[in-house]
């Protein structure tokens, strides 16, 4: 198993009101695995991302990744784990408008140990594999939005991570850049990434090889998809 | 990091130049007044401090607390002193006399004047002065000596290798033949030897028959003193009204002394060399001098100025935290830890320090040389003191405007962030910092201009209010120093000869209200008439008119009450308690006038 969460709870408190994001999640995803998460608006599903992306924390439970207890790690070790093993694509992109496409996906790099030299091959590799190659000295500004998804893509994987975590990635994309961005995921998945995706599309939901339907802040159904 | 900061910088400052521009301007501006205000405020503290020795150093002054009379500290005093000291206190090592003096070389038919100081053998010893030319042991002890500073070597000479020459020298009127025996080197500075083109030894003669040497009372130039320790500077000063009572007073009617009750309206005080700068805003015929309080004002403003810079910096960016926020966040989720981006925006904010620093330097060495050019203070800008403080400047004010930012920036929790589209301008905390600054730049800089406003007020009012005699057309001129009643009186008609020139006279002090409550002269005429002298018995006060009165109708002054007095005359016209001075005392007693007035 590469993740296993027992029991994750996530309470949301302020002056007034205590809001249960998530209750007492329990979720084992295999290496390999390219999951979909569905449900109502509202319902934890990108809180749950989040705690697994490790920008946020349960407020109860144990997240285990491989052999490592998460939830015990400092904000230096979660930061090392997720420059290492994660890559992050948001439903509405996050490319940073003052970096071209090019040092936005860089950026995925330069908290690692890595030369410039090659930092510049694997960057070049990941926009190839994305096709956005020849927009490498634009801005974000200047890319449509299939464009800009792809090179957020492309962000989150020139590293190589271990664990692929995706926002609604087709969410503000038309049909036809809808299906590329899956088409790339589903690559990705064949060539071995696991992948995490919170989707509101139905069919793009099947395209997973699992699926789970959250609803309150809990997970209701788990099925596998016949592919 | 690195490149990756300066990229950034660079990154901003291509896609928000007001940002950076306000952000660099507003802190140059601060780092700029700082650094200019601080070396006034250092030259101001650094008077005399250059001296080997300079705590050991002092000078005496003279209280005088004449009935009558506004009591006044003066450091012009009488050399009476000089032989007793080192008699009287084991711990004085050395003692000298030190006066100023007016030189003219004539040079071509021209006369060039110095700024020269007549002192003793032991000068140069005291202050352990080193002569780039010449024995400084010996250089004054020759009656006919003469030590020149480079650049009159240069003005007189035309080169500073001159050792051996002779110069022709004329002082209050005499001529005399000097003879190079040293030039000296850079001085100190600021402090005494300001300005000192010539430095020559007290005339032998002067020993035995000026009044200065003589008698006590006599108002001469200054006493410096070196101690064996600082602190024995304390323990003579203790111990000087002893020293008053035992050796200068007398009865009521001997010449040398204050008088019978001597201590009573006199006493000496040994003040630190260091100290005389500040000190001398309160002593009568001192030098180039400051207020303390004023000085300490100034450095506080350019403190004020650097703190307002950097406020302005903090206000800027913490501003701005919630523009860079999803930057922060996606950098965090892409595996930035929270050092990492402290160090990041710590080092933007350092950048931005160094470039404003060094901005500021380059305002600082515009404003410094002004500011001299203005006060006519040697201010000038000392690099080895800038390559301290500056490096000191950035590094604080970098720190103290990034410092925050940085905190808030790194602080920031990406899930909330990115998942929620919610973009924080740091919070409520945030706000609460960014209106105290606000308030508190604005409240400075009220201050400041409404100190500015009453400052241009009172200079205007004192520019504009009526001095009670008509200034224009009125030109005022040093008088020649000659005590020959005669010269003064052939200048006057050759003056008054010159067309449009409606009268001519000469006066003490330039007419001004206080005038005649300002000065006094304090003489003491002897029943034969033959000497007089300075001295402090009340009965025998007279007080100098400003001016020939005949002037003054020309300079539009009228007497409030009773009537005009004599037409003009160069006679001395003292009333003594008990009636005129007697003819014949009148040449050998001419009053020193300063200023001459032409109408
Ligand atoms: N920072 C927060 N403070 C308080 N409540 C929060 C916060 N973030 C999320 N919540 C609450 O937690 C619950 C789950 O939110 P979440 O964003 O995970 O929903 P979601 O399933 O992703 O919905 P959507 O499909 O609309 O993106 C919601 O009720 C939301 O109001
Ligand atoms: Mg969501």
């Amino acid at each position: 198993m590469l993740i296993h969460l027992s029991r994750i709870q996530r309470l949301y408190r302020s002056d007034e009101v205590e809001t249960t994001a998530l209750h007492d999640i329990e979720l084992d995803i295999a290496q390999g695995e390219f999951l979909a998460i569905m449900g109502p608006s509202g319902c934890g599903k990108s809180t749950l991302l989040n705690i697994l992306g490790t920008i946020d924390r349960p407020t109860a439970g144990s997240y285990r990744f491989g052999d490592e207890e998460l939830t015990k790690l400092n904000e230096t070790a979660l930061a090392r784990f997720r420059r290492e093993n994660l890559g992050y694509i948001f439903q509405s992109f996050n490319l940073i408008d003052e970096l071209t496409i090019e040092e936005n996906i860089e950026l995925a790099l330069i908290y690692r140990n890595i030369s410039k030299p090659e930092r510049r091959q694997r960057v070049a590799q990941a926009m190839d594999r994305v096709g956005i190659a020849h927009r490498a000295r634009h801005y974000p500004s200047q890319l449509s939005g299939g464009q800009q998804q792809r090179a957020a893509i492309a962000r989150a994987i020139v590293g190589e991570p271990r664990l692929i975590l995706a926002d609604e990635p087709t969410g503000n994309l038309d049909t036809e850049n809808g299906t590329q961005v899956m088409d790339i995921l589903q690559t990705l998945n064949d060539e071995g990434a696991t992948i995490i995706m919170v989707t509101h599309s139905p069919s793009h939901a099947d395209l997973a090889r699992r699926r789970v339907d959250m609803l309150d802040g809990q997970i209701v159904i788990s099925v596998r998809n016949a592919i | 990091m690195i490149a990756a900061i300066l990229r950034s910088i660079s990154r901003q400052a291509r896609r928000h130049p007001l940002y950076v521009g306000l952000n660099v301007f507003g802190l140059a501006l601060g780092i700029g007044v700082f650094l200019t205000l601080t070396l006034v405020v250092r030259f101001e503290y650094s008077f005399n401090t250059g001296f080997v020795d300079a705590d050991r150093l002092a000078r005496m002054d003279e209280h005088w607390s004449e009935p009558g009379t506004t009591p006044f500290e003066s450091a012009d005093v009488s050399f009476r002193a000089l032989p007793f000291l080192k008699q009287d206190f084991s711990e004085i090592e050395d003692a000298v006399t030190f006066t100023a003096t007016t030189l003219n070389v004539q040079k071509n038919g021209q006369f060039t004047h110095f700024s020269g100081r007549m002192t003793d053998p032991e000068f140069f010893r005291m202050f352990s002065l080193r002569l780039v030319q010449g024995d400084p042991d010996t250089a004054l002890t020759r009656p006919d000596g003469l030590v020149l500073s480079r650049r009159a070597a240069m003005t007189v000479f035309g080169k500073s290798d001159v050792l051996g020459k002779t110069i022709e020298i004329n002082r209050i009127g005499q001529k005399n033949t000097y003879s190079v025996t040293g030039v000296l080197g850079d001085v100190p500075s600021p402090g005494l030897l300001d300005n000192v083109d010539m430095l020559l030894p007290v005339p032998p003669q002067d020993r035995v028959t000026r009044s200065c040497f003589l008698f006590w009372g006599s108002s001469c130039g200054e006493l410096l003193l070196k101690f064996h320790k600082h602190d024995d500077i304390a323990a003579v000063n203790a111990r000087l009204s002893d020293f008053v009572l035992h050796r200068a007073s007398g009865t009521a009617d001997d010449q040398i002394s204050i008088g019978a009750d001597g201590k009573r309206v006199y006493a000496l005080s040994v003040v630190p060399l260091k100290e005389t700068h500040f000190h001398d805003s309160q002593v009568e015929d001192a030098g180039s001098s400051a207020e303390q309080y004023v000085i300490d004002g100034i450095g506080l403003i350019g403190l004020l100025a650097l703190i307002l810079g950097c406020a302005n910096t903090v206000n800027l960016a913490t501003a701005r935290a919630g523009l860079r926020a999803k930057e922060v966040a996606l950098r965090k989720t892409l595996g930035a830890s929270r050092f990492m981006l402290f160090t990041q925006f710590m080092g933007e904010a350092m950048v931005f320090s160094c470039i404003a620093g060094l901005s500021g330097l380059a305002l600082c060495e515009i404003c410094v040389p002004a500011i001299a050019s203005v006060t006519g203070e040697a201010v000038d800008i000392d690099y080895y003191f800038i390559a301290l403080l500056l490096p000191l400047v950035i590094l604080g004010s970098g720190l103290a405007s990034g410092l925050y930012p940085s905190l808030i920036l790194s602080g920031y929790n990406p899930a909330t962030i990115l998942a929620a589209a919610r973009m924080p301008a740091g919070g409520r905390k945030a706000t609460m910092l960014r209106n105290a600054l606000v308030v508190a730049q604005f409240s400075v800089a009220i201050c400041i201009v409404i100190c500015t406003l009453v400052i241009d007020r009172q200079t205007s009012f004192l520019r504009h209010a009526s001095r009670g005699y008509i200034q224009s057309g009125m030109l005022i001129g040093q008088q020649m120093h000659s005590k020959d009643i005669e010269v003064q009186r052939h200048m006057l008609d050759m003056l008054q000869s010159i067309p449009n020139v409606t009268s001519v006279t000469l006066g003490e002090l330039q007419p001004n209200p206080h005038s005649l409550t300002r000065t006094g002269f304090f003489m003491r005429v002897l029943r034969d008439g033959l000497t007089c002298r300075w001295s402090g018995i009340a009965s025998h006060q007279v007080t100098e008119k400003p001016t020939s009165p005949a002037c003054w109708p020309d300079a539009g002054l009228m007497p409030h009450t009773g009537r005009m007095m004599a037409p003009p005359t160069l006679s001395l016209k003292a009333e003594t308690a008990t009636g005129m001075l007697s003819s014949t005392a009148r040449p050998l007693c001419p009053l020193a006038l300063k200023n001459l007035m032409m109408l």
